[in-house]
């Protein structure tokens, strides 16, 4: 697959300015999944769990259906950040 | 031809796909520890996508979440809350592990350990823990595929039959191929499963309801306790959200480190493949979702089966659906266990030499003795699994259960070495040992636990922290860890 070209591999991954710290993207992420584990875990959005939503389904899988779907773009963000998008070569590297 | 029949013919067509699958890439793997535990580190994307994916994925998913849902219904859906958080810290974890397998030649999550905290303790202990967690998972796996065989077949092949048979196959390809076998099949049987997946969980609901729309309409008149979040406990009355929050915050960290899936890090290509794994990861979950339908397509049509775990073949038997459809899932419950099982077997093997046998023996094995060892070992996992899920009568949910809580435990442990340069020795070992015994101790006697209803892995979890943090803070780090600490945090 063309993200696993090794040479485009040799450059990105030498332990650059992020090795110590975040990017804004990776804090994104880490935000995000904390965000979902204090709505998947806890009673705190208990009420917004009661009910029906979209297509009839129960409103409580359409929030886990959510937080599936909002720590997945996270996660593409930040990848794209890093290394300029799935399936791509090579791109930016940035470090926020 | 019967039902059978067809349904029989149609798993021995899968069977021998997947046999083919897992052979041949043992054509192209070196003849080393390295090819055989981490395939030359050469997996790309999406060999890893569906090998983190399906091995996850065992018949308790297949047949159990079905169970979840139409007996405790939205209490199921912690399954994919787990599912979505546990993947996460990999993301930050994953690439480090992998560059650090490189630099050092490790192939299990133990080698990391113990090298990093230069404690052959550490390395038993951990391999110890990781067999007391494999084995029940491996022989729930062979006793379900068993269990499929024999059910399909109305008992003319019994279940010890039905599970050699599968687990033939599995021994076979593992053997010859090792983890690149795995890889393979995994790809082919989590293909199958999800398609199977998401045409049943579609097809059941409009046959029964028509839609599922309409399906949740009839059971919020029916049963509308089954849509109250978070659901139903095991014996019917409202499950507390401490227990659903703490199931799926341990869950999530068990997900994290379970040796099997931590040592394909090491298998990975590069850092971006692995990074692109678990970006692309949360897409398998929604694989799950489907399953849910299934069994909540079952709660008002058909009321009161039992176990509820059968509420799958249950539907199948009770709607008539054609041979070849009931062939198809029992194929593909058959994956779900083998794509479980095959991994868990190799990771197995690997640990009880890699991590077991060689450090005690003083490393006086070469790499194609190491190789050979390992390989007798996949068969000696193999026979002792097999040998419970035949002829013993343990608790084995139990133990699986209480093996989740203590495979929890290493994420501290794992942290540490990876992020606090300055952590003693000794500190990882107690962290780890307070936790196991924490988490027994609550798992034998819930009675006990300080806050009830939370799982006993947070417990454990506290002690683990406390203790590691207390004894790093306490003692005095000798230079050398320290160093080693820093080049941990620097790769």
């Amino acid at each position: 697959m063309s993200e696993d070209d090794p040479t485009a591999e040799t450059a990105s991954e030498q332990p650059g300015p992020r090795a110590h710290g975040m990017r804004a993207s990776e804090r994104a992420v880490v935000l995000v999944t904390l965000l979902a584990t204090l709505a998947l875990c806890t009673p705190l959005v208990a009420p917004a769990w009661v009910g029906t939503g979209p297509f009839g389904l129960p409103r409580a899988l359409v929030w886990v259906i959510g937080w599936l779907l909002a720590v997945f773009v996270a996660l593409v963000v930040d990848y794209r950040r890093e290394t300029g998008g799935i399936g791509r070569d090579r791109g930016a590297r940035g470090d926020g | 031809m019967t039902t059978a029949t067809v349904a029989l013919a149609t798993c021995g067509v899968y069977l021998v796909a997947t046999l083919v699958m897992g052979l041949l890439p043992g054509l192209r793997v070196s003849r080393s520890v390295a090819g055989y535990v981490a395939a030359d580190r050469s997996m790309d994307t999406l060999v890893l996508y569906f090998v983190l994916g399906a091995s996850i994925f065992s018949s308790f998913a297949f047949l159990g979440a079905p169970g979840w849902a139409y007996s405790r219904g939205l209490a199921a859906l912690y399954v994919i809350a787990y599912g979505i958080l546990g993947m996460v810290p990999f993301y930050f974890v994953g690439p480090r592990v992998r560059r650090l397998g490189e630099r050092y030649g490790f192939v299990t999550q133990a080698e990391l350990l113990a090298h990093r905290f230069d404690s052959r303790p550490l390395s038993v202990l951990m391999a110890l823990l990781s067999l007391g967690a494999f084995v029940p998972y491996l022989v729930l796996q062979m006793q379900g595929a068993g269990l499929i065989l024999s059910t399909l077949t109305d008992g003319r092949i019994s279940l010890a039959a039905g599970a050699a048979a599968a687990y033939g196959v599995v021994l076979v390809y593992v053997l010859w191929s090792g983890v690149l076998g795995v890889g393979w099949t995994n790809t082919f049987q989590g293909v199958f499963m999800m398609a199977i997946a998401w045409f049943l969980g579609l097809y059941l609901p409009y046959q029964l309801h028509g839609g599922v729309g309409p399906m949740f309409d009839a059971i919020r008149g029916e049963r509308p306790e089954l849509l109250m979040a978070p659901g139903l406990a095991a014996d019917g009355s409202s499950w507390t959200w401490a227990a659903f929050g703490s199931s799926v915050l341990v869950s999530a960290i068990g997900f994290t480190m379970w040796p099997h899936l931590f040592m394909k890090a090491y298998a990975a290509r590069s850092d971006r493949s692995l990074r692109l794994t678990v970006v692309l990861y949360p897409t398998f979950q929604i694989f799950l979702v489907p399953i849910l339908f299934i069994g909540f397509a079952g709660v008002v049509s058909f009321p009161g089966v039992e176990p509820a775990d059968s509420i799958l073949p249950h539907l199948l038997v009770r709607l008539e659906v054609p041979a070849l459809l009931v062939g198809l899932v029992c194929a593909g419950a058959l994956a779900a266990s083998m794509s479980s099982g095959d991994s868990i077997l190799h990771a197995a093997a690997s640990i009880v030499v890699r991590d077991g046998i060689r450090p005690l023996s003083g490393g006086g094995l070469d790499d194609r003795r190491e190789r050979g060892a390992i390989r007798v070992a996949v068969l000696v996992v193999s026979l002792v699994a097999y040998y419970f899920a035949v002829v013993s009568r343990v608790d084995l949910v139990a133990l699986l259960l209480a093996a989740y809580g203590g495979v929890a435990q290493i994420m501290p442990p794992v942290l540490a070495a990876l992020y606090w340069p300055r952590v003693p020795r000794q500190a990882p070992l107690a962290g780890l040992a307070a936790g196991i015994a924490v988490n027994c101790l609550f798992l034998l006697r819930p009675e006990l636990k300080p806050i009830a209803g939370l799982h006993e892995g947070v417990f454990g979890l506290a002690a683990n922290v406390v203790v590691l943090g207390l004894v790093a803070l306490l003692s005095r780090v000798d230079e050398r860890t320290a160093a080693r600490g820093g080049e941990y945090l620097r790769t």
